[in-house]
């Protein structure tokens, strides 16, 4: 419990976490703003403000990949060449526990951030439904698995370039795995694309998945690539 | 002369970095196999490329900060604006042909002049940004927010946008849209330039 409370506390500590956060609240809201009309021009849009939650999914990128690569990076003057790692090694040794606990802390920021952020999107869009309601758990776990999911390549790659560069040009308004939906469909069983169906309803893919078959499926990526990341965390030099 | 010694440090500083080879074969790689791939559909040719070219001009400047590479480089060359400016000019000499290199390999072959000229930009832009920031990953999430979400969004919703950064990236055998990137690497280079100055290392 100590070492959660920790994590979290290291976690808060960093910018970079807060400009996720507001970059999570602040973009699905604009947006959904912004479409709002012409969604009701155009006759209404059962996913208005669920595809926009879609695209703030990045705020959980950002602090799933920073969680992790935090502990590594050693930029700025104030750095001392050393990196928090051996510290936090230092204080708690066990490295299962030190992943778990650091995951936790973040995946309990992540589901804040998520519930709070869909609760305002939703209060954009003109008379929400109660069914509306009944698909925020969707998007709560579609952004936790993710920010795990980012956590998971940047333990693998020990520095948030890469996990950064390939998740947000998959969260862009064209993404790599939808276009290589349309060349096989094997690609619907792709994570995001998997996982958007806990919340998203008009899906425009080869293959239909029920919303729990596709958080199933984001749930099997997500657990892989952590236990990935766990093993090479475990066994490799800090 | 002291100007043509720091750009070719800065060149060899920039080559020696692992980084730079692997962002630039990775993009060189991942930009032929998306356009052989999407050859059919109607996909902004340098839309995905550019995430390369962005990391690239990122690096370049964040390697100096991670370990303190930047005091040894100012005690090299004390003088920051021509240092700042060698940089630039060491990274234009890089990006450049590798732009031309991908859009062969990833087309659109009809625009290269105008798809090669706005990713050697948009390196630029981006070192830039890098320089005001320090760290590389804010500069990273920073600006791929800005390039593949905001930007994309903003372009059907705001009359304003055809004089953005990224509008160019879809317009490329006209020029104009590489002129206006050319505005603000200039406008972009005089900030980090002036804030490199002022700030400490």
């Amino acid at each position: 419990m100590r070492a959660y409370r920790g994590e979290l506390r290291k976690l808060t500590s960093l910018p970079s976490v807060w400009a996720a956060v507001a970059v999570g609240v602040l973009l699905p809201a604009a947006l959904t703003f912004l479409n709002a009309s012409a969604a009701a021009r155009r006759g209404g849009n059962v996913d208005l403000g669920f595809q926009e939650l879609a695209f703030g999914v990045v705020g959980a990128i950002i602090l799933g990949v920073v969680a992790v690569s935090s502990e590594y990076t050693t930029e700025g003057e104030n750095a001392g060449g050393g990196r928090q790692i051996t510290t936090s090694l230092m204080v708690v040794p066990s490295r299962r526990r030190l992943l778990i606990t650091k995951l936790a802390a973040m995946s309990t920021l992540v589901a804040a951030l998520a519930a709070v952020s869909s609760t305002i999107t939703l209060m954009t869009v003109e008379a929400p439904g109660a069914s509306d309601f009944g698909r925020l758990p969707g998007v709560v776990l579609y952004w936790v698995l993710t920010a795990l999911l980012a956590s998971g390549l940047t333990l693998l790659t020990r520095n948030g370039i890469l996990p950064l560069t390939v998740l947000i040009l998959n969260t862009s308004v064209v993404t790599v795995t939808y276009l290589l939906a349309k060349l096989t469909p094997l690609a619907a069983f792709f994570p995001d694309l998997a996982g958007f169906r806990m919340f998203i309803e008009r899906v425009d893919l080869p293959v239909q998945l029920a919303p729990v078959t596709g958080g199933l499926v984001m749930t099997a990526w997500v657990a892989a690539l952590l236990a990935a990341g766990f093993l090479v965390f475990r066994g490799r030099d800090a | 002369m002291t100007g043509g010694r720091a750009i070719r440090a800065e060149t060899r500083k920039l080559l020696s970095l692992p980084a730079t080879y692997f962002t630039l074969l990775g993009t060189l790689g991942v930009s032929a196999i998306l356009s052989t791939a999407f050859s059919r559909q109607d996909v902004s040719p340098v839309g995905h490329t550019q995430a390369g070219f962005i990391v690239l001009g990122v690096i370049a400047v964040t390697s100096e900060y991670s370990g303190g590479q930047i005091h040894r480089t100012l005690t090299a060359m004390p003088r920051r604006i021509t240092q700042h400016l060698a940089k630039i000019a060491a990274l234009l000499i890089v990006a450049a042909p590798a732009a031309v290199l991908t859009v062969l390999a990833g087309g659109p072959r009809s625009a290269v002049v105008g798809a090669s000229a706005y990713l050697t930009l948009t390196t630029i832009l981006s070192a830039t940004v890098a320089t005001v920031l320090r760290w590389s990953v804010p500069a990273v999430a920073g600006l791929l927010g800005y390039y593949f979400i905001a930007g994309p969004l903003l372009r059907d919703r705001a009359p304003f946008a055809a004089y953005l950064p990224d509008a160019a990236s879809h317009d490329l055998r006209s020029l104009g849209g590489s002129a206006v990137v050319l505005g603000w690497v200039l406008v972009a280079v005089g900030i980090s330039a002036a804030t490199f100055h002022r700030r400490d290392a």
